[in-house]
């Protein structure tokens, strides 16, 4: 049925036009991705009056091509200038920045866009062969199941962490605190608000990355010297061999594309989860002469596949049952709302033509954000070359501007220098960043399903052991900490041996 | 007296700052944290009848676990801390707090920046910001300096409020540019 | 300091480049036009783009939405409000923070601290339960079960205290039934718990039934008009099993009416509002918003009293179901 959805939606798709938009969406994502503040939600936001005024295919052609590039243009800041161009990208960091601080900036990049590309076709061919099958298993996930989920998230970010775990909890736990400021979704009272309404919703998740990571970092630069010298750095091209560098992970790559589209198609969880769930199992299943974190190469395929792959997971909840994956899913879904068409079991039954439309978009987009991408690396690159004196105040303006645009908040922009402050002394003290960010989005997962679950049984929390799946998950998660306390004691005599 | 006043300037003048100090900072700013979840939990949210209950009131508890938590990671991270600093004495690299006075003009050109934003309006604030910086850093040359900062201020702008709409913080002038 | 003088001047410069002396009504707008939406993205944000699509091809310049979710939607209106009043900023006005959070103390404005622009779109909806769910035989038995065993049901309309909660829990009290409310984020969560089993019963607007009819069993409409009871094909409605929800006409209905800041000048307004009116007559915008399920609303600013005026008093005088629902739900407890 569904070939034939595609074979019907070839029609649609077969256009100068569709393929010119999808091209034109991959450039403007990869653009709001690597900018600090603006990402591929924000991108599709501004872009929607634009599309809405499209034929529908064309306009999920400029949508999903926003939302395929963007997912991996933050990627493109983080290994440049250790800046996370949206929260996406915060764990391609840890082996991002330092493969390009040993000239590998290129390589870097060239990987990152492979590692998407292929991510996200594995993600949409998963789409295409099992979407209406995942949609069922994915209604098996229930609240219970989400808390279980989110505190194995937890626990395997805490293992990732370098080298203080205690450090890493902290962080974490800070990123928890954060995330419960504003109204509680369950009661609906107001929480750490301090009587602002400019809390009620708490602080923007992108004031808090873009505060955290770039304001920092610029500060960071601004100590350095020789800020009006120009880098020395060679030209590059672009090099098709960097698919194969990607390939030679194919391991790393096909199991982080499979945890990217799993966390996909779990409503709520998301990109920035998935990236640093692959990043954590990748790590942890590394050879003993791989350091992760030192510039390691899979460290980057394995976020960046993941985060992609995401995007394909993501459509499944949305156009299988109308119920979306992310937050750039549900504009998704309005999109082909406005357009008339609903998302949900009667699309794929009434206008199959329109999935099958949406299938070969996302996949076509994913192969040429592969060759667009790696094209474009050297432009990239180049930003390497531009004088620290003028690339800090354009940076910090662009922060500015792109944080603004999010909501047309002044707020934002205090709290992006707030949560400036704190990453410098944070980073300073040695304090990890991404864990901040990693509780910021899994907090909420966190209390607002475990109060859920509460709410649903009959008998307190013995819900959490009379559902099979969670079940699972319980003795999952109790095997991963008592790891994780084994591993971190053992590194702890181990210090304190050589010390 | 004045002798020991003296003696006491002499003594503080080299103010240096290493990592153990910022480390300490560290675990008083979780603390903090932790006081300001307890004080809210038991004023704010009393009073907003969320402090117990069922799950669908009790919007303490959670926030509550997580103080807990910060509590006790922080505890043991001063434990650990005294214990190193113990044995290994302070090793660690000592910076002049001068040394400090650089990044301290940027935060305040950033905040001051902010602040003018909302007053002034991104046009006329944005291009005296990145030509400050510019100069901070060394760049000597007024002409390449302006005319950067101007191109950059007014290019960011027009990307943003030509084509993607967005209108940029006016000020009490609202002085915004319809392109 | 010679640079410094350069920057000065430059950003004179920039200054008589950007200011233009001769910003009157006449020229009004000369810049796109944000309209601050309360809600993130989904169904509700198809409807207003769909509009604020209409009303950009009338005033010639972009009309972009603003999405500041947070506190029922009052984050929005508390936004709106600190920001100039000139014109440049409109209000989607759906009804929870406009009338039910003013009525619930939860807001010290009321709609007449605002200048209508037209109303938008409105929305009823229904208490659906999940086809192949055979422990009851129908809505009325599930009922019954829910009176015998108070607290036993699990029901969810999305946010705890939205419109759809206060109207559903009015239906509650009527038939006597103790349920326990399930918040979510998002009623498409809602909707998908339904499915997983763990939910009992759900809203449902007539955009997400018609996206999985197959899904969803009617049980009751939840609203007293004949069209509403179309859009849900025929379910029994209110009046069917005479349940008195307090609540009719637009009452119990989710909707939104365009507004702007009370102190907007009034010639500005009326451009607003001459374009708001062309594009809410346009057929061809009533078509797309009636497509997706929601009801294209034709009063214009002069109707804004009376008619809002009315919901108003009935919101605020139904007798609160959610007290009700909270008071049995704590007696339960502590049991």
């Amino acid at each position: 049925m569904l070939f034939e959805a595609i074979a019907q939606g070839y029609d649609l798709f077969a256009s100068p036009f569709v393929f010119a938009l999808i091209i034109v969406g991959l450039m403007f994502g990869l653009i709001v991705g690597a900018l600090p503040g603006l990402g591929p939600l924000m991108g599709i936001v501004l872009i929607l009056p634009v599309a809405i005024n499209l034929q529908p295919i064309t306009a999920m052609s400029l949508l999903l091509g926003i939302y395929v590039g963007g997912s991996c243009g933050g990627s493109i800041s983080a290994i440049l200038l250790r800046i996370p161009g949206t929260p996406l990208a915060a764990a391609t960091l840890f082996d991002g920045y330092p493969m390009a601080q040993k000239g590998r900036a290129a390589d870097a990049v060239g990987l990152a866009v492979s590692s998407s590309a292929l991510g996200g076709l594995f993600g949409g061919v998963i789409l295409i062969l099992f979407a209406p099958v995942l949609a069922v298993f994915a209604r098996k996930f229930s609240p219970p199941e989400f808390t279980l989920l989110a505190i194995t998230g937890l626990v395997a970010i805490a293992s990732v962490s370098g080298e203080s775990f205690l450090k890493g909890i902290l962080s974490g736990a800070f990123g928890l605190l954060l995330a419960t400021i504003g109204t509680d979704q369950i009661s609906m009272g107001y929480r750490f608000t301090f009587d602002s309404y400019h809390m009620l919703d708490g602080f923007h998740l992108v004031s808090i990355v873009v505060g955290l990571f770039a304001i920092s970092e610029m500060v960071f630069q601004f100590m350095g010297k020789d800020l009006t010298d120009k880098p020395d750095i060679p030209l590059v091209r672009p090099q098709f061999r960097s698919v194969l560098l990607a390939l030679k992970h194919w391991k790393n790559l096909l199991r982080s594309s499979a945890i990217g589209t799993f966390f996909g198609i779990l409503p709520g969880a998301g990109g920035v989860v998935s990236s640093f769930a692959a990043y954590a199992v990748a790590k942890n299943a590394a050879k003993p002469h791989e350091r992760y974190g030192e510039g390691e190469e899979g460290g980057v395929v394995a976020t960046e596949s993941a985060n992609n792959a995401t995007c394909g997971g993501a459509l499944v909840p949305s156009l299988a049952l109308g119920i979306p994956g992310d937050p750039i899913a549900a504009l998704l879904i309005a999109t082909l709302l406005i357009f008339g068409f609903y998302p949900g079991p009667t699309l794929f039954e009434d206008q199959p033509q329109i999935v099958g439309g949406i299938f070969l978009v996302y996949l076509t987009s994913n192969v040429a954000l592969l060759v667009l991408g790696i094209l474009m690396t050297p432009l990239f690159v180049y930003v390497l070359r531009i004088r620290k004196s003028r690339l800090i105040p354009v940076i910090l303006v662009l922060c500015v501007v792109g944080t603004f645009a999010l909501q047309s908040s002044i707020f934002d922009l205090w709290a992006m220098l707030g949560f400036g402050l704190v990453g410098i002394v944070l980073r300073i003290a040695n304090y990890p960043l991404a864990p901040i960010v990693i509780g910021t989005i899994l907090g909420p997962l966190l209390e607002n399903n475990l109060r859920r679950s509460l709410l649903l049984s009959d008998e307190g929390y013995w819900i959490f052991v009379d559902r099979p799946v969670s079940l699972v998950l319980i003795v999952v998660n109790t095997g991963l900490i008592l790891w994780v306390a084994y591993s971190t004691w053992q590194k702890y005599k181990a210090s304190r041996k050589s010390a | 007296m004045s002798a020991r006043f003296r003696s006491f300037v002499l003594q503080v003048e080299p103010l240096t700052l290493n990592r153990n100090h910022l480390e300490w900072l560290t675990l008083v700013f979780f603390l903090a944290l932790v006081g300001v979840v307890f004080q809210q939990i038991n004023t704010d949210l009393v009073s907003q009848g969320i402090a117990d209950g069922d799950p669908f009131h009790n919007a303490a508890f959670y926030p509550r676990a997580v103080a807990i938590l910060i509590l006790g990671a922080v505890f043991i991270r001063a434990v650990l801390l005294t214990a190193e600093i113990r044995d290994t004495g302070i090793k660690v690299t000592e910076e002049r707090v001068s040394a400090m006075f650089r990044p301290v003009q940027l935060v305040c050109l950033f905040g001051l920046y902010l602040y003018l934003l909302d007053v002034l309006g991104y046009h006329l604030v944005t291009t005296p910001f990145i030509a400050m910086i510019m100069i901070i850093c060394g760049d000597r040359k007024p002409l390449p300096t302006v005319l950067f900062s101007l191109s950059t201020a007014f290019l960011i702008a027009f990307v943003f409020e030509k084509y993607l709409k967005i209108v940029l913080p006016g000020g009490i002038f609202s002085i915004n540019i319809p392109w | 300091m010679n640079s410094f003088k350069l920057v000065t001047a430059a950003a004179i410069f920039a200054a008589a480049l950007a200011v233009n002396p001769t910003v009157q009504a006449a020229d009004f707008p000369d810049r796109p036009v944000q309209t601050i939406f309360p809600w993130g993205p989904g169904t509700a944000m198809a409807a207003d783009q769909i509009i604020a699509d209409a009303v950009s091809k009338e005033l010639g310049v972009a009309v972009t939405l603003v999405s500041t979710p947070g506190a029922g939607g009052t984050k929005a209106f508390r936004t709106a409000m600190a920001r100039k009043a000139d014109g440049y900023t409109m209000i989607s006005g759906w009804v929870a923070p406009l009338v039910s959070a003013p009525a619930s103390g939860k807001a010290d404005w009321t709609y007449k601290d605002f200048i209508p622009l037209h109303s938008g779109v409105a929305a009823a909806f229904a208490i659906a339960t999940r086809v192949g769910d055979d422990r009851f035989g129908s809505f009325e038995e599930m009922m019954e079960y829910g009176k015998a065993n108070p607290g036993k049901l699990r029901y969810s309309s999305g946010a705890a205290g939205n419109l759809p909660h206060k109207v559903m829990a009015k239906a509650l009290q009527a038939y006597g039934v103790v349920a326990q409310v399930v918040p979510y984020k998002t009623d498409g969560e809602a909707r998908k718990d339904l499915q997983s089993g763990v939910i009992d019963f759900v809203f449902v607007n007539p955009g997400a039934y018609i996206a999985d009819k197959d899904g969803f069993e009617i049980g009751l409409v939840l609203s007293e008009l004949p069209a509403v009871k179309k859009l849900f094909d025929g379910a029994q409605n209110v009046e069917d099993v005479d349940i008195d929800i307090g609540l009719t006409g637009l009452g119990p209905l989710g909707w939104t009416w365009w507004i702007v800041h009370k102190d907007t000048p009034a010639d500005k307004v009326a451009v607003l509002q001459n374009a708001m009116k062309k594009a809410m007559n346009d057929e061809s915008v009533k078509a797309k918003l009636s497509a997706i399920g929601w009801t294209p609303l034709e009063w214009d600013h002069t109707q804004y009293d009376e008619i809002i005026g009315s919901v108003s008093t009935q919101i605020s005088s139904m007798g609160d179901g959610l007290i009700w629902e909270e008071e049995q739900i704590k007696k339960l407890r502590n049991k």
